[in-house]
């Protein structure tokens, strides 16, 4: 080990040239922080972080997380999100709203984002079947839809489904007795989505009906992910059935839903949310 | 099938190649293996264009700092770690105060270390995350360089402020 010349701070004075880091690394920094904190605090900064956080490059991917408390902050996050998405010049291809968005945002995402690939939103109670129909409308090339808590049901998701025919994975997720999907939700994917690879359904009340229609119509299911209150019954022939026909399409089937019950969702809201 | 252990013994004999890198804030030597230097881009795009001496001069990056690089590709280059300890390793790797994640940022993006550059600035994202900007520029050594004006039209282009609110 040689001795080192100069003290230590004078040797991180020499290095440390934050400015000097390429826009590329910069920017890629900035955008861990999400939207809101890019444009509340990070664009204030300096008129060269400022540049960065204009460049569309920042905005293909728009992630609004926050923590849901709306009548405590300062700002209209819906409008906040409208700024993001014009920063985008139509770039934008992967949006994740929670619990502000409405049928309003959707309709401006959908008239300026018609590359958009992937759609999360979660808790948006204010979305409607008709204004998520109305804007997927416009959103042909959605691969992926994460739904978690909300109001969407059987019509929003058939239009969905017939709007958006590369949607590759879906999430309908909810929580508690009220859960989203009953049989009638789950016969819309199944009748709509046939080509989904990937399908989330935790906490639904879908029955033996339901399921079955799911293996039948989405061919390509690997893994379908299912938490639910315990409507089905995967005993005797049926279940064996359900077993056979996982093994064709990939369904995860873990033990306890082998001895006859599908396993409630025993993780945590965080993971939920996530 | 006998002559398998011998063999074995044979193939793991050669003796392991080393590179040294050298810090050029402080001079300080680290010998590594050569497939744990290989982890960085730059390193690599040096050793495959046979431009690696014995010994690699590091420009801008302390001895501390590329102690800890160095910690990194160990643990990377290492096929048996599962994903699991990966990740405590990270963590621990960047549980350090701001200044040397800055450091070690600028440094894994001068040696082209992917998996690094993505965990530390993860980890300053974190932790300048909920702070003012006026904070932000402090911690960075940053200098406002708005004219008025321009913080004026910054300001006005957030509409989406609630009136009442600063």
């Amino acid at each position: 080990m040689a001795s080192s010349s100069g003290s230590p701070s004078q040797a991180a004075d020499e290095i440390r040239n934050w400015l000097e880091l390429p826009r590329d690394v910069t920017a890629t920094l900035l955008h861990k922080l999400g939207a809101i904190e890019i444009l509340e605090s990070a664009q204030k900064v300096c008129t060269t972080w400022r540049s960065i956080c204009k460049d569309p490059a920042m905005w293909r991917t728009i992630d609004m997380c926050n923590p849901g408390e709306l009548h405590n902050m300062s700002y209209d996050l819906q409008k906040m999100a409208m700024h993001a998405i014009d920063r985008s010049c139509g770039e934008l291809i992967d949006i994740n709203l929670e619990h502000f968005a409405t049928d309003e945002l959707l309709q401006y995402i959908s008239e300026r984002a018609g590359q958009l690939r992937c759609l999360r939103l979660a808790c948006c109670y204010c979305i409607s079947d008709e204004g998520l129909t109305e804007a997927t409308k416009k959103l042909p090339f959605l691969e992926e839809l994460i739904i978690i808590f909300g109001n969407i049901r059987k019509g929003g998701l058939e239009n969905v489904g017939c709007c958006c025919p590369h949607l590759k994975s879906l999430a309908y997720n909810d929580y508690g007795c009220l859960a989203l999907a009953s049989d009638d939700e789950v016969l819309a994917i199944a009748e709509t989505m046939p080509v989904l690879h990937h399908l989330q359904l935790i906490g639904n009340r879908m029955t033996n009906k339901g399921l079955q229609a799911i293996l039948d119509g989405c061919l390509f299911l690997d893994p379908l992910i299912c938490g639910s209150v315990g409507r089905l019954f995967l005993g005797g022939i049926w279940g064996n059935y359900v077993l056979n026909r996982s093994k064709i399409c990939g369904v995860q089937m873990t033990p306890l839903m082998i001895m006859g019950f599908i396993q409630p969702f025993m993780g945590d809201m965080d993971q939920l949310m996530r | 099938m006998a002559s398998a252990p011998e063999n074995e013994k044979n193939a793991s004999a050669p003796e392991k190649k080393t590179l040294t890198l050298k810090s050029m804030i402080n001079n300080e030597e680290f010998v590594v293996d050569e497939h744990v230097a290989l982890q960085s881009v730059t390193i690599k795009n040096m050793v495959d264009s046979d431009c690696a001496g014995d010994v690699i001069p590091v420009p801008t990056i302390s001895g501390e700092i590329l102690a800890l690089v160095i910690e990194y590709c160990k643990n990377h280059a290492n096929p048996s770690a599962s994903e699991d300890d990966l990740k405590k390793a990270d963590a621990g790797i960047v549980a350090k105060d701001i200044y040397t994640l800055i450091d070690l940022v600028l440094a894994a993006n001068f040696l082209d270390i992917k998996g690094l550059l993505e965990v530390t600035s993860q980890k300053i994202a974190d932790s300048i995350k909920d702070l003012p900007h006026q904070d932000v520029r402090e911690i960075f050594g940053v200098e406002n360089d708005y004219t008025p004006e321009e913080e004026a039209a910054v300001r006005a282009e957030h509409d989406w402020a609630f009136e009442g609110f600063p």
